[in-house]
């Protein structure tokens, strides 16, 4: 891989960029809980009642046939409890396991095989770029992307599904979804301050929107856009944007049509120290391989000028001017 | 990480509670569901119908209500119970992923490197997008390079698609242990192969040879005819023709039970699609990552550095530092393989040189920015400051790397 990632780096990177990761499943997990806890509670009051019924009509000398017929009724409601109990755990420990297996994902970026951790990376930019794929509206594409990659435990595309439906609604003049939705998720939703404002539509399915992911504390950026502005601006140089082109470099990121354009507008990198590449081979110039002046100012690495001479000459490869191999200057950087 | 490993722990107990929790739940349902079961039964016999309630029989009755009650709401508080080992992961989450991210949301942050720069035109988003299908489109990944120009109305011409579109079909073949139309490419770029120092001709046809091999004594005639093929190679990879060569011998024993069973090693396979989109990537020009990957990857590598810097510049206020927007405040170490164009850094200004102020290089062979020149020029004289050569300011000259 071109970029060195020591596991450090990755252990740094991993909590910067993983937060939605885990915490939306983390929330669906909480949501599931309380749901669980207020069936739970409904179902036991519902048996408490009926037991209660039964413990007023024992008090008042009662025929057998009667408290048969009650007791039908709190086994019918000791059913109910059973089913709706054993539901309910099913869908928090389903929660649970998918926390598990996404922290357990998480873990392998440490792994010491090689092949292991790069296929870590790969796997991390298919997620990014599947979360921001949904961002976009993109649902079909970012579905087949997660498919094919691999990682349809790993991202969260129910949550933008979920938001899509809401969305589509909203565009459609309804209101009964997006309500559906707020009732869903009403405790959270109190917590925070704004509520949804039902009067304007465009600025409900933004706010809706906006709302949405400050429930899930998302930003408005997907981490996808966050993460390639900051690389792009990690690699840019003046030499990628010269008017004439002269400078670009066949594998420069930024170089490349589409990334060029969209580097334009950001902050280039910060070099301390200078570094210099061989226009002809594209090593690097050091103590190894110096670097050499020819007589009309341009520089190439020691190395290449040996590899171009023919008969004792060498033809500048950016001017064509034709010079003598003794002609070249050895620079000294420091 | 040591904070992954807490949450990992957390989830770990809340598993557990559900699982204990689970099965209390249900088994204790069941037997008060029985008890209850059998209590109706014995009231339902028809030695008790329409008769009235017996002492014994309401005591009972009123014991069964107790238990159900005490069972139930026992039940009840004990789910309540795991509430806190839940909310434990949370916050656990919580401590192990950073504040940095999130927290800033609301006032764009990550506008470190830029405020929304991209977001408000939608042409940049659409560049965007036609990078994330070439990007799609070089990983092999077609059908979903396909869906995402439908859903985006974006439109790739073919010119750009064709090369991709024709190594992906190699692929698939070869996938399917299929070497032909490998085979049809490498000759037909023979030329060029070989400028790369490529074995990939030769490797096909070995892997053929082999897969001949694997089908037994039958074969061997066939295989001995298929040898002629190796005959262009014989210089280049001669230790290796001998080595299927003398496989012959094996055959009628079984290449398995033979020391030459690595021959059949699965892996040959993997590494022939390697090898393959490596040279096929070479000769089209391109990198085997593509650019948007390289990118990515290093804004990996600054993502958490750029974060930390401007959370250290907010916090010690001097936010006065980093204020030209142009230029990232902190340099960030992605390795030489990332170093693809010169920088140079005039060792006495400490600054990148550029157009307006190019290096110039002193006649000692010493190079320094054309603006540290001039602030070194003294009564029409320049010392150099590293030999320290007299010399004229006129006598430098302007380099360019």
């Amino acid at each position: 891989m071109a970029v060195q990632e020591s596991a450090a780096q990755l252990s740094m990177t991993l909590k910067v960029q993983e937060y939605p990761t885990l915490k939306v499943p983390y929330e669906t997990l909480n949501k599931r809980f309380r749901a669980a806890q207020k069936n739970i509670d409904r179902e036991t009051s519902h048996v408490t009642m009926v037991v209660a019924e039964l413990e007023k009509t024992l008090s008042g000398c009662p025929a057998v046939d009667s408290v048969v017929s009650l007791l039908d009724g709190v086994v019918e409601k000791l059913s109910v409890l059973k089913r709706k109990a054993v539901e309910s755990i099913q869908a928090e420990d389903e929660s649970a396991k998918l926390c598990k297996r996404r922290i357990e994902h998480l873990k392998e970026h440490s792994s010491d095989q090689p092949a292991a951790a790069s296929v870590w990376k790969r796997k991390r930019m298919d997620r990014m770029m599947v979360e921001h794929l949904l961002r976009c509206g993109y649902y079909n594409t970012a579905v087949k992307l997660a498919r094919q990659s691999g990682i349809e435990d790993l991202v969260n595309i129910e949550m933008f599904l979920t938001a899509k439906e809401v969305e589509e609604s909203l565009e459609r003049r309804e209101t009964a979804t997006c309500l559906a939705w707020c009732h869903d998720n009403k405790s959270r939703l109190r917590k925070m301050k704004d509520l949804l404002d039902p009067a304007r539509w465009r600025m409900l399915i933004q706010q809706f929107r906006y709302d949405n992911y400050r429930l899930h504390q998302l930003g408005n950026n997907s981490v996808f856009t966050l993460t390639l502005q900051a690389g792009l601006s990690a690699i840019k140089t003046p030499q990628c944007y010269k008017e004439d082109g002269s400078s670009k470099s066949p594998d420069c990121p930024v170089c490349s049509r589409s990334l060029n354009k969209l580097a334009q507008p950001l902050p280039m990198a910060h070099c301390a120290n200078s570094r210099l590449v061989c226009k002809i081979s594209g090593d690097v110039m050091n103590e190894n391989n110096p670097p050499m002046m020819l007589p009309n100012g341009y520089v190439y690495g020691y190395n290449s000028l040996l590899s171009i001479r023919q008969d004792d000459k060498v033809v500048c490869p950016r001017t064509k001017e034709v010079f003598h191999f003794s002609q070249a200057e050895k620079v000294y950087i420091m | 990480m040591e904070q992954c490993a807490c949450v990992e722990r957390e989830l770990d107990k809340v598993l557990q509670k559900f699982l204990t929790y689970g099965q209390h739940c249900e088994r204790s349902l069941e037997e008060l569901l029985h008890y209850v079961g059998q209590l109706r039964a014995e009231l339902a016999s028809a030695a008790l119908q329409g008769t009235p309630l017996s002492a014994t029989l309401s005591l009972v009755m009123s014991q069964c209500c107790r238990k159900i009650k005490d069972t139930v709401q026992k039940l009840a508080s004990d789910h309540k119970d795991i509430h806190s080992s839940v909310s434990r992961v949370g916050k656990a989450i919580d401590r192990a992923l950073s504040l940095l991210l999130r927290q800033n949301f609301d006032s764009e942050i990550c506008g470190v490197v830029s405020d929304a720069v991209w977001d408000a035109r939608e042409q940049q988003q659409q560049i965007l997008q036609m990078a994330i299908v070439e990007h799609l489109y070089q990983q092999g990944m077609l059908s979903v390079a396909e869906e995402l120009c439908q859903e985006s109305t974006l439109n790739v011409d073919l010119d750009f698609k064709q090369p991709f579109l024709e190594l992906n079909r190699i692929l698939e073949a070869l996938h399917e242990q299929d070497l032909g139309p490998a085979l049809e490419w490498a000759v037909s770029h023979r030329q060029r192969l070989l400028e790369l120092n490529s074995s990939l001709e030769f490797k096909l046809h070995r892997l053929h040879f082999i897969r001949l091999l694997a089908g037994g004594p039958a074969k061997q005639l066939e295989a001995l005819s298929y040898a002629r093929h190796f005959q262009p190679f014989a210089r280049l990879h001669q230790r290796e023709i001998q080595v299927m060569m003398g496989s012959l011998v094996y055959l009628r024993l079984g290449l398995e039970k033979s020391p030459y069973c690595h021959l059949l090693d699965s892996s040959h396979w993997a590494e022939i699609c390697e090898t393959f989109t490596r040279d096929a990537c070479s000769l089209l020009g391109l990198s085997v990552e593509s650019p948007l990957s390289v990118s990515f990857a290093s804004g990996c590598v600054a993502l958490p550095v750029l974060m930390n810097i401007k959370a250290v510049i907010e916090q010690r206020q001097c936010t006065g530092v980093w204020n030209h927007k142009d230029e990232l405040p902190i340099e960030i170490e992605l390795g030489m393989k990332c170093w693809y164009h010169s920088v140079f850094a005039c060792p006495i200004l400490r600054q990148q040189t550029s157009d307006s102020n190019p290096p110039i290089k002193l006649i000692c062979g010493h190079v320094i920015s054309r603006d540290a020149l001039n602030k070194l020029i003294n009564g029409g004289k320049l010392k150099c400051p590293y030999c320290p050569m007299e010399q004229n300011p006129a006598d430098g000259k302007r380099i360019i790397f």
